[in-house]
């Protein structure tokens, strides 16, 4: 190992932390205009997904802590590109008074991400996890003046720290049973002792803090808040970067470092291992955030139940377990991403007009301005997964992978039930959308400022990949099954 | 000896981190905290991990209690006088608390290796912070840096969340 | 017979012990043998420079103090870093100075912001 090696290999992250500084400096000076440091992250970002695409194939330092593959190249690249987005719908938020530092720790979780993303050994994750938890909080509550705001980074916080301290525990357990944080060793060791209680004890205690940031029932009590008191970009941000690199290391940790304590999920053929846990959360998590949307009026709110719904569904491909199965849930964790990203650009323009996010300041939208409606109906309808849309691909792969797991189709009872949920689902999109196009526009709604362009353009062009991975997803998932073989 | 030692340190741990949540008054609990942070610090020296114990009193029981004391202060909290005690929330969290403790002990309680005696430590050549030392900035030097970045993160974000504004900007 | 390289720091805490507790027992013992107790309104009252005291010892700080407390926190946690780093000094190869140099460079960036950004000003 050399110093050469690390610089070199952690070149992306490096570069974006870089980014960060320089905009924290400009920030700092008269130059440091909006404008400048939206231009000055943007180019940071493009400029570090080049550096990955310059990464060798394969590399792996330190037992794992960071490691260079297909897989994390390809998902440090959508992270990445969710950051840029994110900066985009930042850039026209009014609420944001210090502009630069809010940028800053935007890299800076991005940065967070990125590890998570790129690390196959617990200590790593840890850390990784931390400074995107960290980053988040701040993010969330940034809009200090606003109580909202305020209290969704304060519950944020208390949440996360409780379901880190519990992770942290349970890695500890992991590590004094096998004697490693390598995921690779841990495999190794794992596959050779028998169980023991205390690394079960440890494995759910892991589980915790994905679970956590997954927002799975039952921990999922800080999503409605956050979603709905966060500014707009934050909880875009939340909702998409943290989920899809949440979904990658969970992925990695119990398909390879807890591979051996699977277990089974099969109707009456449970095995105790991750599995039934998993699948229990799974379970709680499409009931209770599909049933509880139903209820909302608030549509930050709605999407934070839907989200819930979503993070059961996409585990269903990690239950499924095999190559299939996790690259089902790599696919359906990026779709959602990009779909959630988009609508809360559509929400950020609606709340820029009519001063609020709730279903009556969308009334009327179809007629004030089409495009936006058309917009809010793709990533909506992708949501619910009505073909011929990228949800719709992804829901069927998910489903199917997770049909055709098992000796006798024995994750038929999770795959129903996911099913029966969509159904669900389907109404709530529904009554947004008829809120949009059929209700009359509401006579508070003031006149149409100056639309901001730049959060249009990352609109349209979010609405236009959901579309296009609809209609022909065989280039992403190539990819992704590419890249776990 | 050491096993004497032990227990002082365990129960004065123990005792000052109850002390912790009964105290009424915010300085107290914040004081005892610090006594349970020197219980813990011992327990570290005598398993050789001076390095730790010390930093447990500097960072712990100095600067992390500091700021505990100034955010009483700045609170200006008192003694509470009379605590409504939410008595179902105190229970549940009171079974809780048991049910964890039960589930850890036997837990532990039912681990074979937990059984044997633990062979004694290797007496290292060199003390315990070059250890440290050379570990952290040879093997962990990427986690080390994350680190960094961490605490620049926590620089900005408590700066920018406790910063007062100005009523005309 | 060798002594544990910590043992000095052992009778250094030891000496520290006694220096403070040493007046406290001695005073403890004036007063249970020699003080004749006569409690007054005046005699528990706060000293204050003779001074009647004014409302109650326990003040609400500004703000202001806070922000100090938090960066000196951060520095501190710094600082746990830079002990082992000096011990191990001499058995680390160039790199690791780079690397000691680079997270100096995050902190020392966290410092310069914040200075900028107007936080170290005493705001009336």
């Amino acid at each position: 190992m050399s110093y050469f090696d690390l610089l070199r290999l952690a070149w992306p992250e490096a570069s974006i932390v870089l980014t960060a500084l320089v905009v924290l400096a400009i920030g700092l000076t008269n130059r440091g205009t909006r404008p400048a440091i939206t231009l000055l992250a943007m180019v940071g970002i493009a400029l570090a997904i080049k550096n990955v695409l310059r990464l060798p194939h394969d590399a792996i330092l330190f037992n794992g802590m960071l490691v260079i593959s297909p897989l994390t190249s390809l998902f440090k690249i959508v992270s990445l590109a969710l950051a840029f987005f994110t900066v985009a719908l930042a850039q026209s938020e009014s609420s944001l008074r210090h502009y630069a530092e809010y940028i800053a720790i935007l890299l800076l979780a991005c940065v967070g991400l990125m590890l998570l993303v790129g690390s196959e050994e617990l200590l790593t994750i840890f850390i990784g996890l931390e400074l995107l938890g960290l980053s988040l909080y701040v993010l969330t509550a940034f809009d200090k003046i606003d109580i909202y705001s305020a209290e969704a980074g304060l519950k944020y916080f208390l949440f996360g720290s409780t379901a880190s301290a519990f992770t942290l525990f349970g890695i500890s357990l992991v590590y004094g049973m096998a004697g490693s944080t390598s995921l690779a060793v841990l495999a190794q060791k794992l596959s050779v002792t028998n169980a023991q209680p205390l690394l079960a004890a440890g494995i759910v205690m892991t589980l915790i803090g994905f679970a956590f940031k997954i927002a799975a029932a039952p921990f999922h009590l800080w999503a409605p808040d956050v979603y709905q008191g966060a500014p707009i970009p934050s909880a875009a941000f939340i909702a998409s970067g943290s989920k899809v690199a949440s979904f990658v290391v969970l992925g990695k940790i119990l398909l390879v470092g807890f591979d051996s304590a699977r277990g089974s999920s099969d109707w009456h053929a449970m095995i105790a291992g991750w599995s039934p846990i998993i699948s229990l959360l799974a379970a709680m998590s499409i009931l209770l955030g599909n049933f509880v949307a139903l209820a909302q009026t608030n549509v930050r709110r709605l999407l934070a139940y839907s989200a819930v719904a979503h993070g059961g569904y996409t585990l269903l491909g990690l239950l499924a377990g095999d190559r299939d199965g996790f690259s089902a849930t790599l696919f359906y964790t990026t779709i959602y991403a990009l779909t959630l990203l988009g609508a809360f650009g559509v929400i950020a323009l609606v709340r820029r007009e009519t001063g609020g996010d709730d279903l009556q300041n969308f009334a009327g939208l179809g007629q004030r301005s089409p495009l936006l409606a058309v917009c809010m109906s793709i990533f909506l309808l992708s949501l619910a997964g009505l073909p011929p849309l990228a949800g719709f691909f992804g829901k069927f792969y998910l489903f199917s992978s997770a049909f055709r797991a098992g000796a006798n189709h024995g994750l038929l009872w999770l795959v129903a039930l996911a099913l029966f949920g969509s159904l669900i689902s389907l109404y709530y999109y529904l009554i947004v959308l008829k809120v949009i196009f059929l209700d009359e526009r509401s006579t508070t709604a003031t006149a149409p400022a100056a639309r901001p362009m730049l959060v249009e353009v990352a609109t349209g062009v979010l609405a236009a990949l959901v579309l296009l991975f609809g209609v022909d997803p065989s280039g992403l998932v190539a990819r992704i099954v590419a890249a776990l073989a | 000896m050491q096993l004497f030692l032990f227990w002082c340190a365990a129960l004065l741990m123990l005792v000052f981190g109850v002390a912790v949540i009964l105290n009424r008054n915010p300085v107290a609990s914040a004081l005892s905290l610090v006594v349970s942070f020197l219980g813990l610090a011992t327990l570290f020296m005598m398993l050789d991990a001076y390095f730790i114990g010390i930093i447990q009193v500097l960072v712990y029981a100095g600067a992390v209690m500091v700021l505990f004391l100034f955010i009483i202060m700045l609170l200006d909290l008192r003694a509470e006088n009379l605590r409504k005690i939410n008595w179902p929330a105190t229970a549940g969290g009171a079974v809780v608390a048991f049910v964890f403790l039960i589930q850890v002990l036997s837990v532990i309680g039912r681990l074979t290796d937990a059984k044997k005696t633990f062979p004694p430590l290797a007496r290292s050549t060199i003390d315990d912070v070059r250890n440290v030392g050379v570990t952290l900035f040879t093997n962990f030097n990427f986690p080390f840096q994350v680190i960094g970045v961490l605490v620049l993160v926590a620089t900005i974000g408590v700066v920018v969340l406790s910063k007062r504004e100005l009523a005309n900007k | 017979m060798s002594l544990h390289p910590y043992f000095e720091i052992v009778v250094f805490v030891g000496v520290a012990l006694i220096f403070p507790v040493m007046p406290l027992i001695l005073a403890w013992m004036w007063r249970r043998f020699f003080q004749p107790p006569k409690p007054g309104a005046a005699k528990n009252a706060t000293y204050e420079c003779g001074m009647e005291s004014l409302g109650e010892a326990q003040i609400q700080f500004r703000s202001q103090y806070y922000l100090y407390a938090i960066i000196f926190l951060i520095f501190d946690v710094e600082a746990v870093f830079l002990v082992p780093f000096a011990v191990a000094f001499t058995g680390l190869p160039v790199g690791a100075f780079l690397s000691i140099l680079v997270f100096l460079l995050l902190l020392i960036e966290g410092l310069v912001w914040a200075w900028g950004k107007g936080c170290l000003n005493w705001a009336k």
